[in-house]
């Protein structure tokens, strides 16, 4: 009976070793040169964020199909944490042999603008931009009384400090209040957390304007409680093209939310093309992972690779870094 | 709408397949919450992969048998072992094992099996036919509100620390300091990190309880064995249990205090980030300073068992409130059920019913279906149970040892937790020998957090208004509360000093 029992226990034990991962630790095998061999083992995602979030989500859908294509098993592993930053360091200071890579977002570079990590993209041998959200939006109350951000940024000048606007440092949405400043408006910006928690402070008059993506507000847009006053991202999505820009309203303000994959500096660059062909084939070409994304998130495809992507990565590090005084000024 | 509610009960009850998963997701749960260090949200994460597979009423019908099985699970290690799987069942301990040593062991899991089963479907009722108002309720609590409820909270600390006052304000004090560390909210500014990276994130409270609470009774057992005044219980334990080992009596005198523990717990599970971990201390220590025998809690009387779990399940469907009709997770395991919702298309909203009935109504019966699974699994798995106890400490210990430290790494991935687990186990250890309460601890790593990031939003909507914490009227009433509960416990302490005099 004791010796039953102490089997079961065992076997418990061990299998739970095996699921939460400490099964991917055996790493002996030393990284073949080029990209034949590759992936020998499972392959290893780290998304910073809990499962379930948008930027999980995606990495996940993306794993899915490229688990065919590349005839892998790859694992998703969520390191919380420091606003991400406890993924990225880990990721950062790993090993570079091809089977770890950091699954992140725009984040990587509002990190280092608010000084929560003191580098980008730069540090790191990135893979791929693989997908775009379809904008954050700006949201107040239904009955509040402007109806286009050009009226809240007049709005808030004659109520100077009492419109109540939710940004999170180190956050897009403090980038939205950094530009919207500088277009001349006078908020009071509070920190009310997430997105589903500063919705849920909006419709409880806790706060009057919230930055949000559709998924979240959709519902109470046809309930009538909330009303968008424009979308920041760069281009109208086919999703929601009901949706005036804010760059359109003459106010420079203009940023997408964008989701990459990155490898830690120095991985065989073999790997790297390979993964990155294989993301593009899947972004480009699977009708499957196209219909996913939308229907979660409204999403169409898109991938950025190559020489584009690290223009791309540039260009939005430079946008936050601009603002790297105002981000750090707040702590 | 009968037609979806039609739809979404037999999308659950007239699906084998799915029953079948629910079953495994139980028993799995169960072993989950009852093994130091692993966790329901562990044995979800697990399974998220699973779900995928599966439609969306049995992706989620199969997180909700892991949760309610999970959540559950923990009483047995608290009872039998003293080491209370998961925050949810830190009160259980207090009562539990005082009932184990006196060779009840049976008799307290019972208890404890019965009213979790209770706890969940009162919640389910509240989750059935109040929860639109509820969550406008929830809606109105804003930072000043939080602030205010969790320094109403942290008076409990008073309570649990009875035996000596001075003690439980020390490690209360010692849970809010532990909070402070890694990266401050709102600002992000790294606190007492050392530079060090991996304290960014702060210590995890799963590494923090299981630290001082499991490895500090493994540190605690191993001198024991040394010093040789070890005790053994399986000699006392009455391994022979008759049904729930209680009688009829003993459950209808529970009845007032199952329903009042499930109040707490529904409140409190609406609340998001507040929900399981406080539930179970607050139903407790509510049920002593009003129960007409307050002096028998914490010697091993069923009432303070009936408090903790029923209040801990209540908060499971108290949870999903929130989380189904403003979609606010109020903690991880939460979160991972959100995500199986957003996964399969699903948006948590005021419209969901509408939307998507079927996914509700399968959702409620799912939970009602868990509970009775988790009721009958743990009914027929009681006998076995109390058999841990014949395991030698030495076999006992060291397995329970490994596994916490398996729960470490799974928790966020990192050594680095298994290390701060061990340090958390010395810590729990040396305030053991010292004989300071463990609890307040806890309750002050908990509240913490919620605590400083409240104060600190509630100042910056008021723009340094301090007044408004009196003028919020949700606010007002629970900062006086706190100050009563003060006052009221410690003048009972003085009078008990002064009848000893």
């Amino acid at each position: 009976m004791k010796k039953k029992l102490l089997a079961g226990l065992l076997t418990i034990a061990m299998t739970a070793a095996a699921l939460t991962g400490c099964g991917n630790g055996g790493s002996s095998d030393s990284a073949q040169e080029g990209s034949d061999g590759w992936p020998q083992k499972a392959v290893t995602f780290v998304c910073p964020w809990s499962a379930g979030g948008d930027t999980d989500f995606n990495i996940r859908t993306l794993a899915k199909y490229l688990e065919k294509e590349l005839d892998a098993t790859i694992t998703i592993v969520n390191t919380t944490g420091g606003g991400g930053s406890v993924a990225s360091n880990d990721v950062k200071n790993g090993k570079n042999d091809g089977y770890t890579f950091l699954a992140f977002d725009s984040a990587i570079a509002l990190n280092k603008a608010s000084g929560v990590t003191d580098f980008g993209y730069e540090a790191f041998d990135p893979v791929a931009m693989y997908a775009k959200s379809t904008g954050e939006l700006i949201v107040v109350r239904a009955d509040y009384p402007v109806d286009t951000v050009q009226e809240l940024v007049d709005y808030s000048k004659e109520h100077p400090g009492e419109v109540k606007f939710a940004a999170n440092t180190g956050g897009t949405s403090y980038y939205a209040a950094t530009k919207l400043k500088e277009a001349g408006a006078d908020f009071n910006i509070v920190n009310s957390g997430s997105s589903s928690e500063r919705v849920a402070a909006l419709l409880g008059n806790h706060i009057d304007v919230s930055i949000n993506s559709m998924g979240v507000v959709e519902q109470y847009l046809q309930t009538g409680e909330l009303k968008i006053l424009g979308n920041m991202a760069t281009e109208v999505p086919e999703a929601y093209s009901d949706y005036p820009l804010v760059k359109d309203e003459g106010i420079d303000l203009a940023y997408d939310l964008v989701y990459n994959l990155l490898a830690p500096k120095g991985t065989d660059s073999a790997i790297v093309e390979k993964l990155s062909a294989a993301i593009e084939k899947v972004v480009n070409e699977n009708a499957d992972y196209a219909e996913e994304i939308k229907t979660a998130y409204g999403q169409t495809p898109f991938v950025v690779s190559g020489d584009d992507m690290m223009q791309a990565f540039q260009a939005e590090d430079d946008m936050y870094m601009e603002y790297a005084d105002e981000f750090q000024s707040a702590n | 709408m009968t037609s979806m509610i039609l739809e979404g009960f037999s999308s659950i009850l007239l699906n084998p397949t799915c029953l079948l998963w629910m079953t495994l997701g139980t028993v799995v749960g169960i072993i989950f919450g009852s093994i130091p260090g692993l966790t329901a949200t562990m044995a979800m994460a697990m399974f998220i992969p699973v779900t995928y597979a599966l439609s969306a009423e049995e992706g989620i019908a199969l997180l909700l048998a892991l949760y309610i099985g999970g959540t559950s699970g923990g009483l047995i290690s608290a009872i039998l072992l003293n080491i209370p799987g998961t925050p949810a069942s830190i009160a259980t301990c207090m009562d539990g094992r005082p009932m184990a040593e006196k060779g009840q062991a049976g008799k307290a899991l019972g208890v404890g099996i019965v009213f979790s089963f209770i706890g969940t479907i009162v919640g389910l009722a509240a989750l059935v036919l109040i929860s639109p108002t509820l969550s406008s309720i929830a809606i109105k609590f804003g930072p000043h509100e939080y602030f205010a409820i969790t320094v109403f909270s942290l008076t409990l600390i008073i309570t649990l620390s009875s035996e000596n006052l001075v003690k439980g304000l020390i490690t209360g004090l010692l849970g809010l300091m532990f909070a402070t560390v890694g990266l401050a909210p709102i600002d992000s500014t790294a606190r007492y990190t050392f530079g060090n990276v991996s304290l960014n994130s702060g210590f995890n409270i799963l590494i923090v309880l299981v630290g001082i609470y499991a490895v500090s009774e493994i540190i605690g057992t191993a001198e024991s064995v040394h010093s040789g005044n070890r005790k053994d219980l399986s000699v006392v334990t009455d391994f022979k249990v008759k049904g729930f080992g209680f009688t009829m009596k003993e459950f209808v005198s529970q009845i007032w205090g199952a329903i009042r523990a499930s109040a707490i717990g529904i409140a409190l599970g609406i609340l998001p980030g507040i929900g399981n971990g406080t539930s179970n201390m607050l139903a407790y220590t509510v049920a002593k300073n009003q129960s007409k025998h307050p002096e028998k809690f914490g010697t091993g009387c069923i009432d303070g068992i009936v408090a903790s779990e029923t209040a801990n399940n209540a908060t499971i469907p108290g949870t999903i409130i929130p989380l189904l009709t403003l979609g606010i997770p109020g903690d991880s395991t939460a979160a991972l059920l959100l995500g199986a919702l957003v996964m399969k298309g699903i948006t948590p909203g005021p419209l969901i019913f509408q939307q998507n009935g079927k996914v509700v109504y399968a959702i409620y019966a799912a939970i009602g279906v868990s509970a009775l699974l988790m009721l009958l699994v743990e009914f027929f798995g009681l006998k076995w149970f109390v058999k841990i106890l014949k395991v030698p400490t030495h076999i006992l210990m060291p397995l329970v040892f490994a596994l916490c430290i398996v729960g470490a790494f799974g928790t966020n991935n990192r050594v680095f937790d298994c290390g701060a687990l061990i340090f958390f186990g010395f810590i729990g250890y040396l305030l053991k020998k010292g004989d300071y309460p463990l609890s307040p601890l806890i309750l002050g790593f908990v509240l913490g957090e919620i605590m400083e990031l409240n104060f600190r939003r509630a100042i910056s909507y008021s723009n340094g208004n301090y007044l408004e914490f009196f003028t919020h009227p949700i606010s007002c009433v629970f900062l006086i509360l706190a100050f009563f509960s003060i006052v009221m416990n410690l003048r009972s302490i003085y009078k008990k000093k002064k009848q000893a005099a």
